[in-house]
């Protein structure tokens, strides 16, 4: 490993742009407007404001588990080591496939890719924006640069702005007061707020999902090459799938999240002046109050949807607008509506059609869970109203897409639009007033909906609702602390993947397993899928609760 | 010239000369005139009456099957008998319209019960399960029944057995509503009617989606389908009505779908709002119904589609468009080179730029339309060339090399210069194959050249569907397209060789 750590140094100081991300409100589909919110305190003004950072942050973040205190001068000064885990760098270097993102784009399958597509994978920006850093994230895709060497780094997601990598380890009065800056300062710095399960929902969806306002879009065309289809996105399962390189600080371990902590290190004061300082500063709630996963389980699917609704009516305004004469992409509809393959009898005919038979129709998983987290809502008094809505903003969004084969793009791209709106609007509120949303008894609500419809044949139907429920279920329940039992899970596990990725992360050389290994048995699964044995196997588990 | 073993082809007479180009002992027809339009295109006109006027016992109703003068008792099913006894399937074609399958059909098409109009009284269904019943009960009741096939019987049923009826031209039968089915260009012409469609009958996706079996019609394969009972005995037997079968078969089905195409894009051209646009089975049907569980990564799957690296022209991604009908239908000059040497001065239909703009994911219905009727009137040219040729009755004798010639044609054309297999599409597979069987058989179930046989067994067991218990794949799940690079290999090797071509 050394050699690869060695040669990465350098290139902390390689200017980069930021990943512009999470613009809250932002309906507009269009590509990027030009130089992007005023004062966006994540978009470097400019490249001597950036930096790609490993090459940095493995000075401090770099250990080896476990943190032995003695030898380490930040656990033994300032006991950071119960602030985070100080091992980051080598979680991420050595287990997570994020830091080979562009590296996996020169081994066999992207020659592939590039030989069929007839463009350069390594260095094209349709594949370069999300499989490595974007430096100029507000220029058109021609005139793009990007930072390629160590796919997706710390930075990529932390911030990329210079200030806060250097404020964020500043002493003072022998304490560090970056600990205890509001969030909101934080960000003036550059740091984005990954605390924030919705500014982390819509970070990962940019690439899990796509953003074509970032020209991060995942076309059938790079699907037909070879690109693996991406996975639906489920934020929780995948915090849970990745390899940690931070702790939940609902986690005892982290002691500084525990009001003896917080005090040791900011006085005895701190939380009387700040009753809700856990949400405040860090947005989790402690966990009698919450059920972090529920809260990550809830906004990832809106935030989800909404990232796909952004997709669609981008696509869509493209194609009704004459700017797309090549219409709408395959890839935003349900691959499984077409990639199945054909018997008699039919389980579909069986089953019956959402429109009329023949038309694809938009991916199930992307409204499944959120129906769920939405009729959840109507009983949480902050989110009630907005609940409402949605069941009519997405039967327009339906309609328009199986008006006629492939969708009715003005119409697509008005209801989809008003789709990712109305996700804004949810997520806003479920955050405005920094109170629990999720104590245990909801997040057994919330996880019993979700068993319904995982169970129900309006879901079972298609395999990747199925799947995207399932994980939603399976990580909600090992949040609550009753986890699924093994020998369920492998039982379930025969009729759809549980997880999106399973241990180990990493061969013996200490490098991460491609993403793309687990997929090939995924896709054969899905492939082999059969409703009935699904659902059996799925009740089995709420027959155990 | 020997003619042991020969293929015959139809061609035309008129202007015939003895000698061509290196052959001076070979008949070669006249170049076709590239404005013709063949006769019995579209329903024959007439108004059309029950086959009990057929069924006489003296006519064709004689109650001996098979025989000549039973024809109707032939085609009958016998209602008193289930499972349904042997007979021609066209009898229960209305029938079909009552069964679960239909009425699930008719639920999924429109959910709203109250909205819904019953497959039987449905005119998108009749047009095909019955014909000329829309004022006969009984007419209908017998769904596809004599006339549909040899046309409304008002202006011959009177004459067509009398001495004069035979010194009619089929050119003037058709005039009088007779569909003459002894020649293959206008019964293939009426059977593609339905079973490929048309500006008035068609399977769209929908339908297909709903329960509808796909149609995938080829002439020769439909007309040896083993529960299809004739009522008839060819007048020219093997071996050479096989490859002229199949032939005009390719190019007619071509046409017929090639109109149904032009006429859908006519009408979304026009704004109709009941004609989805794109169609998408005028997609390949197995480029989408395919799994993607196959695993994407090169260097564990090296002969999946994607590892092959087919050297297609289309875009990474882009369906294929009709690949049953116009991957060999549209070569048909390409055979007609091989059976008629002399080909200077006779265009090929060229369906490249209609394909191109079929394979993009919004193709433009105003140029489609423009394009599709183009390339119709050009279908029309060769159908109305060979139609001729088969009324002369006046056949070229295809050599043992032609019939050589023709395989190395379709199974050469599998494959590109390197060797690499150029259209992993099953159905371009899969008509290749048929094309094969028909030399083949028309060769009267014999190799034409040594070696034959082996790879043919080996294609038809590459595309077969699978079964899976009591459920039957209707898709061809285990097609590895790889495995069809050998047995191609082999018959381009074995009908390149000797000929010094």
């Amino acid at each position: 490993m050394t050699s690869r750590l060695d040669r990465r140094v350098g290139f902390a100081t390689v200017a980069v742009g930021l990943l512009a991300v999470f613009v809250a409100g932002s309906p507009s589909p269009a590509h990027n407007p030009g130089p992007g919110p005023a004062k966006d305190p994540l978009i470097p003004a400019s490249p001597d404001d950036v930096s790609t950072g490993f090459a940095g942050c493995r000075a401090c973040h770099n250990e080896k588990y476990p943190i032995e205190p003695k030898g380490n001068p930040f656990a033994t000064k300032y006991k950071s080591h119960q602030f985070v885990l100080l091992g980051e760098g080598r979680t991420w270097n050595e287990q997570d496939p994020h830091s080979r993102a562009h590296e996996v784009l020169s081994k066999p399958l992207g020659q592939q890719m590039t030989r069929l597509l007839k463009y350069d994978v390594t260095t094209s920006p349709r594949c370069l924006t999300c499989h490595a850093i974007d430096v100029t994230p507000t220029a058109p895709p021609e005139k793009k640069q990007f930072v390629t060497a160590d796919g997706v780094t710390c930075n990529a997601c932390h911030g990329l702005r210079k200030p806060w990598q250097q404020e964020h380890y500043a002493e003072k009065n022998k304490t560090i007061p970056w600990r205890t800056m509001p969030p909101g300062k934080k960000e003036a710095y550059g740091l984005r707020n990954l605390r924030d399960p919705a500014v982390k929902a819509a970070l990962c969806a940019g690439c899990h999902v796509g953003s074509a306002a970032e020209d991060k879009v995942i076309t059938h065309e790079m699907y037909a090459a070879g690109h693996p289809p991406l996975p639906p996105f489920e934020l929780a399962t995948f915090m849970e799938c990745q390899p940690k390189h931070w702790g939940y600080p609902v986690n005892p371990d982290l002691k500084f999240f525990t009001p003896e902590g917080l005090a040791a290190h900011a006085g005895a004061d701190f939380a009387t002046a700040h009753p809700n300082w856990t949400w405040e500063l860090y947005r989790f709630h402690p966990a009698d109050q919450e059920v972090l996963l529920a809260r990550s389980v809830a906004t990832g699917a809106i935030a989800s949807l909404r990232a796909e609704m952004r997709m669609i009516a981008a696509d869509a305004a493209g194609v009704a607008n004459d700017l797309r004469p090549d219409g709408m992409d395959y890839a935003r509809f349900d691959c499984y509506a077409c990639h199945h393959d054909l018997k008699v009898p039919s389980d579909r005919q069986a089953r019956g059609y959402e429109g009329k038979p023949g038309r694809p129709p938009l991916k199930a998983w992307v409204a499944a869970l959120p129906g769920v987290v939405v009729e959840h809502a109507a009983g949480l008094p902050p989110l009630a109203d907005t609940a409402t809505e949605f069941g009519p903003k997405w039967e327009a969004v339906r309609k328009a897409a199986l008006s006629r084969p492939f969708g009715d793009p003005p119409e697509l791209a008005r209801a989809a639009d008003e789709m990712a709106v109305w996700c804004d609007e949810f997520l806003k509120k479920s955050e405005a007033d920094g109170k629990p949303l999720y104590p245990k008894e909801k997040a057994r609500d919330l996880l019993a909906a979700i068993g319904r419809a995982a169970t129900s044949a309006k879901w079972t139907a298609d395999p990747e609702a199925a799947m995207h429920l399932t994980w939603a279920y399976v990580t909600l329940r090992g949040g609550i602390g009753e986890p699924v039992p093994d020998i369920k899970l492998k039982d379930l596990g025969a009729t759809i993947p549980v997880r999106v990725r399973f241990e180990p992360y990493a061969n013996e050389n200490g490098e991460p397993y491609p993403a793309g290994v687990q997929i090939g048995p995924r896709l054969d699964l899905l492939r082999k899928y059969q409703s009935m044995d699904f659902t059996t196997k799925f009740r089995a588990l709420l027959g155990g609760k | 010239m020997r003619i042991v073993g020969c293929l015959i082809l139809g061609v035309a007479v008129a202007g015939w000369a003895v000698g061509g180009p290196g052959d001076p002992g070979r008949l070669t027809p006249p170049r076709p005139d590239l404005s013709g339009t063949p006769y019995g295109l579209g329903k024959p006109a007439g108004v059309y009456a029950a086959a009990t006027s057929c069924s006489a016992a003296a006519c064709h109703g004689g109650g001996q099957v098979g025989r000549v003068g039973s024809e109707h008792t032939t085609w009958a099913a016998d209602l008193s008998a289930g499972p349904a006894a042997p007979h021609d399937p066209h009898a229960r074609a209305y029938r079909v319209l009552f069964n679960d399958a239909s009425r699930r059909m008719t639920e999924l098409l429109e959910p709203n019960a109250a909205g819904r109009v019953p497959a039987h009284r449905n005119a998108l269904c009749l047009a095909c399960h019955m014909v000329g019943g829309e004022k006969d009960e009984t007419v209908r009741a017998e769904g596809v029944g004599c006339a549909a096939c040899h046309g409304p019987s008002a202006n011959w049923l009177t004459t067509h057995y009398l001495p004069e009826w035979k010194g009619l031209s089929h050119h003037e039968k058709w005039g009088r509503g007779f569909v003459p089915t002894k020649n293959l260009v206008a019964r293939v012409l009426n059977c593609a009617g339905c079973h490929v469609g048309g500006a008035d009958r068609e399977v769209n996706h929908d339908l297909i989606a709903a329960g509808h079996p796909r149609l995938a019609f080829e002439y020769t394969r439909f007309h040896y389908q083993q529960d299809y009972r004739k009522h008839w005995e060819e007048r020219t037997p093997q071996p050479d009505f096989e490859v002229r079968a199949w032939v005009i078969g390719q190019a007619v089905s071509l046409r017929a779908a090639v109109d149904l195409l032009r006429a859908r894009a006519a009408r979304v051209a026009k704004n109709d709002p009941s004609t989805p646009w794109p169609e998408v089975s005028e997609g390949s049907c197995y480029s989408c119904h395919q799994s993607i569980a196959r695993d994407p990564f090169p260097e564990s799957r090296k002969d999946t589609p994607r590892g092959l690296a087919s050297p297609h022209s289309r875009a990474s991604g882009a369906v294929p468009w009709q690949p049953w009908y116009s991957s060999l239908g549209g070569s048909a000059s390409e055979y007609h080179g091989i059976l008629v040497p002399d080909r200077s001065g006779v265009a090929p239909v060229d369906l490249t730029p209609l394909r191109k703009e079929m394979e993009k994911r919004n193709p433009n219905p105003a140029e489609v339309a423009r394009l599709a009727g183009r390339a119709v009137e050009e279908l029309d040219a060769w159908l109305a060339f060979w139609q001729t040729a088969e009324d002369t009755q006046t056949f070229v004798r295809l050599s043992p090399d032609q019939s050589r010639d023709l395989g190395r044609v379709i199974a050469g054309g599998a494959l590109t210069a390197d060797g690499k297999l150029a259209e992993y599409d099953w159905d371009s597979v899969a008509q290749r194959y048929l094309g094969l069987a028909a030399v083949y058989h028309a060769n009267g179930g014999a190799d034409p050249v040594a070696g034959w046989r082996g790879p043919l067994d080996q294609l038809r067991k590459g595309l077969a569907f699978p079964r899976s218990g009591a459920d039957r794949f209707d898709s061809p799940r285990d097609y590895r397209p790889a495995d069809t690079v050998a047995p191609f290999t082999r018959l381009r090797t074995i009908t390149t060789s000797r000929t010094g071509r």
